[in-house]
């Protein structure tokens, strides 16, 4: 996976205010409605909360739990959008929330600018165009991955946010288990599993979002 | 019921004296305690309880269940360390063309590796017992296929295998007595692949699996949880701690924490104790009749090598210097595509079916024999990756996803090593375990035989590849390990060149045993825990018999 520089774990705070992302957040909150500015400020606050000094491995509940809640209803929104799906947990945002501020300190300010590029409408791919567009593209993709694999960030600084709730189970939930669980009892697995029910060809990779 | 007696300063005497608490030491175990004998067994790692590795593994990162982080999930004693590759801990010392392919992701704790295999359980083929008489490589075991053929049948009763009764699809059919029960049934993807493949000369059989098809010796039926590795959450599959659970009710006496270090012997050579670290870092030590060393195919040759004493100055057992060499693992690859048409892999326990028509032929005077598993463990972790990485979004992220999940193959080459004296586990001169203790080493070269093998599989999997109209083909051009780890205690008739007898008893002590899969001379190509199960309980036959004489 190439280097996501929204989700890593290493990113100095000291060098932000100098970087390239960082000016195209500041470009981006300038930019912003009022409503969005308003939500970016609730942001920054729970933000603080959860970038108090927290011992490496806190659960991901522990700084979840201290968030405002507009901060994660406003992230939930933007989940939604980024994903396209709409039934997807408010507890799980938040611990997605936290993960990403925690392990990047300007992660509250691009995810409140990230939210502001919301329009009423629009397609996960549009959002995700306009993600990239605006030099969001790694966060909003960051985003993306945790709701489908449960885990925000890679290798030792990983976060784990959610199991069964990973969206990518979704997908073949008609067919498939998530493993480890045995929901249909005993040798379950002898029928006829469902129809495939999607295109059999490969889709044009990598030009959504690219 | 006999039990062992502890003694008020720690140490403790038994009948029976097993170092290692995996599927050997365990069905060693319940069948000594079985007859009455009062015996004790020594386990390095933690009791780790059922429900904690599957929460565990639900908390690991994505990253570390995609890249198939088996080890990560268990908890490790601090003075008993096993491999950990998330990341690396360098435990075991890996040198040698090969040595990245040895990688080896064993258990210490109790019940052993086998919480985590998936449960095939194979036998060898009877011509595996005659390597150099029938294809002039390798070696001959001290006993036939006829030897072991009724503790086969032991090992799959103990164990509850679930095998196909159909002699058309059994792989050797030489057999005396049917499966404890029948087959693991097929699942579509498993009966879609066999229907493809073998219409083209391929044989895609049932993997005979110690795995419930019904509820069997306090274990349930499976429930397909699809999750027999890492961990079976229900317990449907058998692990070595059903064994030492069931040795424990017959009163058998298993220490966890318990890390054996050093080995006695008196003028005749005979084992009279063993000294093992407690949790506090205390020594103790064991005294019994009868002595056995089941650790695992790297820490039995490892004990047995830092147990060097004044009488066996180059180890314990080693007079013949065959201690550690001719290390073998069924090195591998994976092979991955898309297929044209769904499979929906993941329906099922981990694998049900394999390739074993390459098992056997002459070509094996030349190059290796080869099984392909298909790999049932779901797709949607492999799928998802790619998926992610192509930059889809919304509804064509969810069809990609879906897509390779559905029509994700996965299959898992074996490839059969030959002995090799070179291929050697030595002390590490310089890296000692939180005890002091020397770190194994491994030098290691699969050799020109497989290199050959290898190259008779590409062409096999290409062809499999064709028959799917596969997308996204890939054979991993690095061999990974399969952790069938043997050779390193290698059985033989003649002492002079090996260190166990056809019961596994060491040429050197008259009342020591080393069963397991260091004792087998040939690999075969199939995985090795049910020979090693059959070796083991034919040792316990040695040991009752030698008991009795007593």
């Amino acid at each position: 996976m190439p280097h996501d520089p929204a989700v890593s774990p290493s990113a100095s705070p000291e060098a932000a205010p100098s970087s390239p992302s960082r000016r195209r957040v500041l470009l981006g909150m300038a930019s912003a409605a009022p409503a969005v500015g308003l939500l970016g400020a609730a942001a920054l606050s729970s933000h603080a909360l959860a970038a108090d000094p927290a011992p490496a491995g806190t659960a991901a509940t522990a700084a979840s739990a201290e968030l405002e809640p507009a901060t994660v209803a406003a992230f939930l929104k933007l989940s939604q959008a980024l994903t396209a799906h709409a039934d997807i947990s408010p507890t799980t945002a938040a611990r997605i929330y936290a993960a990403l501020c925690r392990q990047d300190q300007g992660a509250a300010v691009r995810i409140a600018t990230l939210q502001g590029l919301q329009q009423p409408g629009q397609s996960a791919a549009t959002l995700q165009q306009a993600a990239d567009a605006h030099g969001l593209g790694d966060l909003a993709r960051a985003i993306v991955r945790a709701w489908y694999t449960g885990t925000v960030g890679t290798g030792q600084g990983a976060v784990v946010v959610a199991y069964a709730e990973a969206l990518m189970y979704r997908t073949v939930s008609d067919g498939l288990i998530v493993p480890t669980y045995g929901n249909y009892g005993p040798i379950w697995w002898l029928g006829e599993p469902p129809p495939l029910g999607v295109p059999l060809i490969v889709p044009a990779a990598g030009k959504v979002g690219a | 019921m006999s039990r062992p007696t502890l003694h008020a300063n720690g140490d403790a005497s038994a009948d029976v004296v097993i170092v290692g608490s995996g599927v050997v030491g365990g069905l060693i175990a319940d069948q000594l305690a079985a007859e009455g004998h009062a015996v004790l067994v020594l386990e390095a790692g933690l009791r780790i309880q059922r429900d904690q590795a599957v929460e565990n593994w639900r908390n690991m990162p994505f990253e570390n269940r995609l890249h198939s982080d088996f080890q990560g999930l268990y908890p490790q004693s601090p003075d008993a360390p096993a491999p950990l590759y998330f990341p690396e801990n360098h435990y075991v010392g890996l040198s040698g063309p090969n040595g990245s392919a040895f990688k080896q992701g064993y258990l210490r704790t109790v019940g052993g590796t086998t919480w985590h295999w998936a449960a095939s359980s194979w036998r060898h083929l009877p011509v595996d017992f005659r390597m150099q008489s029938t294809y002039g490589v390798g070696r001959d075991w001290a006993i036939g296929y006829d030897d072991l053929e009724p503790y086969y049948c032991r090992a799959e009763e103990a164990m509850g295998v679930a095998g196909p009764n159909d002699p058309a699809l059994q792989s050797p059919a030489e057999r005396s007595k049917p499966y404890p029960m029948d087959m693991v049934p097929w699942a579509y993807g498993d009966k879609r692949f066999a229907e493809v493949v073998n219409a083209h000369g391929f044989r895609s059989i049932p993997i005979p699996q110690a795995r419930s098809t019904r509820p069997w010796n306090g274990r349930p039926t499976c429930c397909g949880n699809n999750n027999c590795q890492p961990i079976c959450p229900i317990g449907a599959m058998y692990n070595g701690i059903h064994s030492i659970e069931s040795a424990e009710r017959k009163g058998a006496l298993v220490l966890a924490q318990a890390v054996v270090y050093k080995i006695d012997t008196d003028e005749a050579n005979r084992i009279t104790a063993v000294h093992w670290y407690d949790a506090e870092r205390k020594s103790h030590k064991a005294t019994g009749k009868k002595f056995v060393l089941a650790c695992n195919g790297i820490e039995t040759p490892r004990l047995l090598l830092l147990a060097a004493n004044a009488r066996n100055p180059n180890g314990i057992a080693n007079s013949s210097d065959q201690v550690g060499r001719n290390m073998m693992d069924h090195s591998g690859m994976h092979c991955s595509f898309v297929a044209n048409e769904p499979l929906w892999i993941g329906r099922g326990p981990a694998q049900s079916s394999c390739i074993v028509g390459p098992r056997d032929g002459e070509f094996r005077a030349q190059y290796s024999a080869t099984k392909i598993i298909l790999n049932n463990i779901s797709q949607v972790a492999p799928a998802t990756e790619k998926a992610l990485a192509m930059g889809l979004s919304g509804k064509a992220l969810d069809e990609e996803i879906r897509r390779r999940a559905v029509c994700g193959v996965d299959l898992s080459i074996s490839l059969e090593p030959l002995p090799d004296p070179n291929n050697r586990l030595t002390l590490s001169a310089t890296r000692k375990d939180p005890l002091g203790l020397a770190c194994p080493d491994i030098h290691y070269d699969v050799g020109d035989y497989v290199r050959r093998g290898v190259a008779a599989v590409h062409e096999q999997l290409k062809t499999i590849g064709q028959l799917f109209g596969a997308t996204d083909f890939v054979i991993n051009e690095n061999l990974n390990a399969n952790n069938h780890i043997m050779g390193g205690t290698i059985m033989g008739a003649d002492p002079r060149d090996s260190v166990v007898d056809g019961d596994c008893r060491a040429h050197d002590h008259a009342n020591l045993w080393l069963p397991g899969g260091g004792a087998m001379p040939s690999a075969s190509v199939v995985n090795t825990t049910l020979s090693m199960a059959a070796l083991g309980i034919r040792a316990a036959d040695s040991i009752s018999r030698s008991l009795a004489q007593a």
